[in-house]
């Protein structure tokens, strides 16, 4: 039986510090996936997310002995999101970029054909995939990690008005590419 | 004020950042502005549309555990259920000896996360305190476990049974086409691409289900019903009769959260909603009460004189206090 109410991640973390591998090994696998889709949200590619969930989870092996965690989920997300952005920050100058992807309406949409078969969350996915990296990265931290406008200022180290305006933009543009979408959609359907 | 600002202001209250007074200035905004409600509606469709972002990604747990020990020279752990008897807390053990003895009653329900048995892959969860939580569920679903609410999950077969308490699920038009069954003794609701409350209190027999998006199928014994959204059932599994009226998904209350919310609420609705948040009376005393709606989603009031000027900013009315729990509203004007 599964009790979710059950404070486990205290006595996970207490048979950590008391056994560091066979702690591991369950805090592993209770919280890999978690912070695994945590990573590619962020990063979009599955194996360097997967290489930073490796990572963070050795740093916390390393840190055994002196680590002092209070909130388990809180501590490995946090690693998570400072990794990914710094892996993030060290391939692309995306937090001085303020270009606007113009390439979302040219190459979102192949083919009408290809609509007919796609749903809408699907295709919106996939707009957010192709969002200007700086928006795309300040929307997915507030809408799936919930990481308040402030939270997301800090963490990425821009300020709180241009975070707001980043939501603004991120959701103007998904707005556009849904009512295009949906437009071609019934186009689609009378024809 | 610009367009770009309203829509500042709409993505703020998607994600519940908005202040009071910026609260005040969207509802004002929606209430004059005869288009800006069609935009809200987009801009919360986006918001909806887009919950399984890079969710549908699956990890072999085990395979990654394997190679995570290879690639940096972990030393292996004896396994876990034979050490836990020795070194881990009670909680475990208990757990442990939970799934012993369903093995041995249940006679091959294996509890197990991605285990392949005759029974599927059934876990229980339980919810033993005192806010919501969350389970994913198989293609992406969200189930919202209300606190001292708990059911067994299918894996396999996407089957919740045993539901006892609240419990809402949010799912998704999965690849698989695949719906949510919840059975219970005489009842069959089948869900997909929807959001539904389901509520079964196992003394009285009730069960009811309220369907908040899109459509869900209900069995009634040989009886097929499709329920909408704003419908809910009620059905009792002693006398085996039900009935279908308008639910109100327009308003949520949340007063462990300190959540007042209104989504196109009609305002005399509003109205009895503020009564049952704060214990109070509101006695609204025009012969007839104007059609105005009132949205304030995830809405946090400080007192119940907020809630009232707030909506006060919306439309015109006089609010005459005649008590501490006494409030009378006249004369109800659009701005």
């Amino acid at each position: 039986m599964k009790n979710l109410a059950a404070n486990t991640d205290e006595e996970l973390l207490t048979l950590f510090s008391e056994d560091g591998s066979k702690g591991l090994e369950l805090i592993f696998k209770k919280y890999y996936e978690q912070m695994c889709k945590t990573a590619i949200r962020i990063t979009k590619e599955r194996s360097l997310a997967e290489d930073i969930v490796q990572e963070v989870f050795f740093e916390l092996f390393k840190k055994r002995e002196t680590v002092n965690i209070k909130s388990l989920p809180g501590y490995l997300k946090r690693s998570v999101y400072n990794r990914s952005l710094n892996r993030i920050k060290s391939t692309k100058d995306i937090f001085d970029s303020n270009e606007l992807n113009t390439e979302i309406g040219d190459n979102s949409i192949n083919s009408q054909e290809q609509m007919e078969f796609k749903e809408l969350s699907d295709y919106l996915n996939e707009v957010i995939d192709k969002l200007p990296e700086k928006c795309r990265l300040v929307f997915v931290l507030n809408r799936f990690e919930e990481l308040s406008y402030k939270e997301v200022a800090a963490k990425m180290e821009i300020s709180v008005k241009t975070v707001e305006n980043q939501m603004s933009k991120a959701l103007r543009i998904l707005r556009e590419e849904m009512l295009v979408y949906k437009k071609l959609l019934e186009k689609e359907r009378m024809e | 004020m610009g367009r770009d600002n309203y829509i500042s202001l709409i993505t703020k209250q998607l994600n519940n950042q908005l202040s009071t007074s910026e609260l005040s200035e969207l509802n004002n905004w929606l209430s004059v502005n005869s288009g800006s409600k069609a935009v809200v509606s987009d801009f919360k469709e986006v918001w909806d549309s887009v919950s399984t972002y890079k969710s549908s990604a699956s990890f072999d747990v085990d395979a990654a555990y394997n190679s995570f020990v290879k690639k940096y020279d972990i030393p292996i752990s004896t396994p876990v259920s034979s050490n836990a008897q020795g070194g881990i807390s009670n909680t475990l053990r208990y757990i442990l000896a939970a799934i012993t003895a369903l093995l041995l009653i249940g006679g091959g329900v294996y509890l197990a996360k991605n285990g392949d048995t005759l029974a599927g892959s059934i876990e229980h969860f339980a919810n033993n305190d005192s806010t919501s939580i969350s389970v994913s569920l198989v293609g992406g679903g969200i189930a919202t476990m209300a606190p001292q609410s708990e059911f067994n999950y299918n894996y396999k077969s996407s089957q919740v049974s045993d539901l006892k308490g609240e419990s809402t699920f949010s799912l998704v038009k999965n690849a698989q086409k695949k719906p949510l069954n919840i059975d219970f003794d005489g009842l069959a609701i089948k869900a997909n691409d929807t959001e539904l409350a389901v509520n079964s209190d196992e003394t009285s027999g009730d069960i009811s289900t309220s369907v908040n998006k899109g459509r869900v199928d209900v069995e009634i014994g040989k009886t097929a019903i499709q329920l909408t959204k704003g419908q809910k059932l009620s059905y009792n599994s002693h006398t085996k009769k039900h009935k279908i009226e308008k639910s109100r998904p327009q308003i949520l209350i949340d007063k462990a959260e300190g959540i007042l919310s209104f989504d196109n609420t009609p305002i005399e609705e509003a109205f009895q909603a503020i009564e049952q948040f704060y214990d109070v009376n509101i006695d609204i005393v025009d012969s007839k009460v104007p059609a105005y709606h009132f949205t304030a989603i995830n809405y946090r009031p400080e007192s119940l004189d907020e809630c009232l000027e707030l909506i006060q900013n919306s439309f015109s009315m006089t609010i005459l206090r005649k008590g501490p729990k006494s409030i009378v509203i006249s004369n109800i004007k659009s701005k």
